[in-house]
C-alpha cells in the first residue's frame, strides 16, 4: 500500500507539471500564431505584433517555468505558491483570451470590419485560451495531490 | 464601437477606427452619377501599364451564406451583381504574401495611396498599443480587357504570390497569361495561389 502510494503521488505531481508545461507552451505558441488575418487568411496578423501578444507570450513563459518547481519542489510554501500562481496566471490568461476573442469578433464580423480587407479570425487566441485553461487545471491536479504529498 | 476595458496589463481601450460598413446589402455607394473621378491607380494590361480612374467607392454584395456583417467575403461569388451594361469583368488583385516586393512593382505600395482604400487599420482593440496604424497589405492589379475605356463595375479576384522570384516574373511580363502559366506549373500552390473569388466590386474606367 505504501509503495503504491509513493508511486501515485509523483505521478500526479508529474501530471500537474506537464499541464503547466503544455499550458504555458500553448500560450506562447498561441501568441505567435495569427489572431486574425486580412484577405480571408492571406495576410496573417500574429499576436506578437502588439503589446497584448507579447504580454501573453511572457505569461506563457512563466507557465512553462512553473513546471520545474511543480515537478521537483517538496510540499510546502514554494510549491503552494507556484501552484496558486500558475493557476491565477491561467485564469487571467483565459479571461484575457476571451476578451480578445470578443475583440476579434468585433473587428472581423461587426460593423467595424472593413469590407475591403475581408478580415477573418485566426486560431492563435483559441490556442492561448486552451493554454490558460490547462494552467488553471494544473492547480486542481496539484490540489488533488495535496500539499502533504 | 468604442469600448472601455478593465485596467490591467492586457487592457486595451481603443476605438475601432475601421471604416464602417453599412447595414444594408451593400456597404458603399454605387457609381457616381456625375462621372467624377475620385482618384487613379496604375494597372497591368497585356504587358503595358494603364491607368484606372475610379468613379465610386467599392461595393460589396452580400451572399446569403455570409455570416459576416461586413458583407464582403473572399472565396465566394456575389449572389447579386451591380448594374452593368455588359458582363462584369474581373480585376485580378496580385497580393505578395510574406515578402515585400519593390515599390516600383506595386500599384498600391501603401493602401493609403489607393483610391477607395483606407490608409491604415486600427487593430489595437485586439493587438494592443502600437498597432493603431497597422498598414494594409500592398498589391497590384491586372486586367485582361479595357472594356472600351468605359466606366463599369469590376469584380475582384485575389491571387496570392508567395515569393519574390514569382512576383518579379509577373511584374516583368505584366499580363495574366504569365500568371496563368505560373498557376498551371504550380498545382501545389507553393509559389502562387489560385484565383480567390470575392464579392467586392470596384468602379473605374481604363485610361
Amino acid at each position: 500500500m505504501i509503495k503504491l502510494g509513493l508511486r501515485t503521488r509523483p505521478s500526479a505531481r508529474a501530471i500537474a507539471s506537464l499541464l503547466a508545461l503544455v499550458g504555458g507552451g500553448a500560450i506562447v505558441v498561441g501568441a505567435c500564431l495569427p489572431w486574425m488575418s486580412y484577405f480571408a487568411g492571406l495576410i496573417p496578423l500574429r499576436g506578437i505584433i502588439g503589446l497584448n501578444g507579447r504580454l501573453l507570450c511572457a505569461a506563457g513563459v512563466l507557465g512553462v517555468a512553473a513546471a520545474g518547481p511543480l515537478a521537483r519542489a517538496r510540499p510546502g510554501r514554494v510549491r503552494h505558491v507556484t501552484r496558486a500562481g500558475a493557476a491565477a496566471l491561467g485564469i487571467a490568461v483565459s479571461a484575457a483570451a476571451v476578451w480578445l476573442l470578443i475583440g476579434v469578433r468585433e473587428l472581423t464580423e461587426g460593423r467595424a470590419a472593413h469590407s475591403m480587407l475581408a478580415p477573418k479570425p485566426g486560431i492563435g487566441l483559441v490556442v492561448v485560451f486552451i493554454g490558460g485553461l490547462l494552467l488553471a487545471i494544473e492547480a486542481l491536479v496539484g490540489r488533488a495531490v495535496g500539499e502533504s504529498a | 464601437m468604442h469600448r472601455r476595458l478593465f485596467t490591467g496589463p492586457l487592457l486595451v481601450a481603443v476605438a475601432c477606427g475601421l471604416a464602417a460598413c453599412g447595414s444594408d446589402n451593400t456597404n458603399a455607394v454605387g457609381p457616381v452619377s456625375n462621372g467624377g473621378i475620385l482618384g487613379s491607380t496604375p494597372g497591368w494590361f497585356d504587358g503595358d501599364v494603364v491607368t484606372f480612374d475610379y468613379t465610386a467607392q467599392f461595393e460589396c454584395k452580400n451572399p446569403p451564406s455570409a455570416g459576416s456583417l461586413s458583407h464582403c467575403e473572399l472565396g465566394d461569388t456575389a449572389q447579386s451583381m451591380p448594374h452593368a451594361n455588359t458582363a462584369i469583368p474581373v480585376l485580378y488583385v496580385m497580393t505578395p504574401l510574406g515578402f515585400m516586393p519593390p515599390d516600383s512593382t506595386l500599384h498600391c505600395p501603401t493602401a493609403g495611396n489607393c483610391v477607395t482604400h483606407p490608409s491604415d487599420v486600427d487593430v489595437s482593440r485586439v493587438f494592443g498599443p502600437g498597432t493603431e496604424r497597422n498598414p494594409l497589405p500592398p498589391h497590384s492589379h491586372i486586367i485582361i480587357d479595357p472594356m472600351n475605356h468605359m466606366t463599369t463595375p469590376w469584380v475582384l479576384e485575389v491571387i496570392g504570390v508567395k515569393d519574390l522570384a514569382t512576383w518579379n516574373d509577373i511584374a516583368a511580363t505584366e499580363n495574366l497569361a504569365e500568371v496563368r502559366r505560373l498557376q498551371l506549373a504550380d498545382p501545389g500552390e507553393q509559389h502562387i495561389t489560385g484565383d480567390i473569388e470575392t464579392n467586392i466590386f470596384l468602379f473605374f474606367k481604363v485610361r
